[in-house]
């Protein structure tokens, strides 16, 4: 506690003056006793946290950051999760639906045998069924053929013989 | 909510571009990282400054706590949102609480306060001051305190109790520092009027 008497006297009444300065005083001894409190106010911090607040705000954060740790450790899961998801999605996904579709890989073998069959036949028709080359009025020789082509020429000249 | 930041300077005033110092700032980033050890080291830094604006402003020891509480719980949600070297954790954890404050009184008055007129009545039940302990001097402080308006007060308690700088109080008041300087210059002479004719009960003598 600080007693500003000593420093701060007020001026005797009388006149206007002296109440101006009165006045003034006045002003200063209010300023100064702001001051003191806002002094001891600070000198009163910090203020005391119980024990219950504090534990209770220690345990909120540990809740946190378990909380915390266990979103972080759920996001790794669902990527690894999403990727395999991903790859259920995409074009080979697709393909393997259509496999599944038509009755599995030997379904799949069976359509390959039947389609190199029908090229085969359609290349080299047996002799009781028209060429549709010859009826197309094309004569075909190796040499109509490109040079590449050159092995499949000689197996159609050939069968065509 | 989400809080975001305060600037170091308020508004319309030039930033620092220089990082802040800002120890409960590093303690902040572990804690985000997971480090368990580092919650309670911030508790007892942060917490007893919460509290003790909190009790100031409110001039209720109970409420203030459960302000405390809120606030720190916010500021642990903030952490893995922290950007270092932006404000200091103290400072945004004033700007928490001071929001909080203005809105639990919002509540209090059914949704409506108006920062600038409402004199506070002061709660005389449990008035911080008197659970501060310091005597019929810090309650009279106290007192006076609660018949400023919202945003007076706050000001004066981070200016001339919490003594931060005013550019500090402007970033956690969200106005420029001029408003700050303004607000704690007509809050002081405010207190002062009111405690004037309480100094010879609070020790002062003319004679």
């Amino acid at each position: 506690m600080v007693d500003k008497t000593d420093r701060h006297a007020p001026g005797q009444p009388g006149g206007q003056a002296d109440a101006e300065q009165s006045r003034g005083e006045d002003d200063l001894f209010a300023d100064a006793l702001v001051d003191d409190l806002f002094a001891e106010a600070r000198d009163c911090r910090p203020a005391e946290v119980p024990v219950h607040l504090e534990q209770s705000i220690i345990r909120e954060a540990v809740a946190i950051q378990a909380a915390r740790a266990a979103a972080v450790q759920s996001q790794g899961a669902d990527w690894a999760k999403g990727r395999t998801e991903r790859g259920r999605t995409g074009l080979m996904a697709q393909l393997r639906g259509v496999i599944a579709a038509i009755g599995g890989w030997p379904a799949v073998g069976g359509l390959a045998t039947a389609s190199a069959a029908g090229l085969w036949i359609g290349l080299a028709p047996p002799s009781f069924i028209p060429d549709p080359v010859a009826l197309a009025g094309i004569d075909l020789s190796a040499s109509d053929l490109p040079d590449d082509s050159y092995d499949l020429a000689l197996v159609l000249s050939e069968e065509t013989e | 909510m989400s809080q975001p930041p305060p600037t170091q300077a308020g508004q319309g005033q030039a930033c620092d571009e220089r990082p802040v110092e800002d120890p409960e700032g590093a303690l902040l980033l572990r804690f985000a990282q997971g480090d368990p050890h580092v919650a309670a080291e911030l508790t007892r830094r942060l917490a007893p400054r919460a509290l003790g604006v909190a009790m100031r402003v409110l001039g209720n020891r109970a409420e203030a706590e459960d302000i405390t509480q809120e606030a720190m719980v916010r500021l642990w949600r903030q952490a893995e949102h922290w950007e270092p070297g932006r404000a200091r954790v103290s400072t945004w954890l004033y700007r928490v609480v001071m929001n909080l404050c203005i809105d639990h009184k919002r509540r209090q008055r059914g949704g409506h306060l108006d920062l600038d007129a409402i004199p506070e009545p002061e709660d005389t039940a449990q008035s911080a001051a008197e659970r501060l302990q310091d005597g019929a001097r810090q309650d009279a402080l106290q007192s006076a305190l609660m018949q400023l308006p919202e945003r007076q007060r706050q000001a004066v308690v981070l200016r001339h109790i919490e003594d931060l700088p005013n550019p500090e109080i402007a970033g956690i008041m969200d106005i420029s520092v001029e408003a700050v300087e303004s607000l704690t210059a007509r809050g002081k002479r405010a207190l002062a009027a009111i405690l004037a004719g309480r100094r010879a009960e609070l020790g002062y003598s003319d004679g």
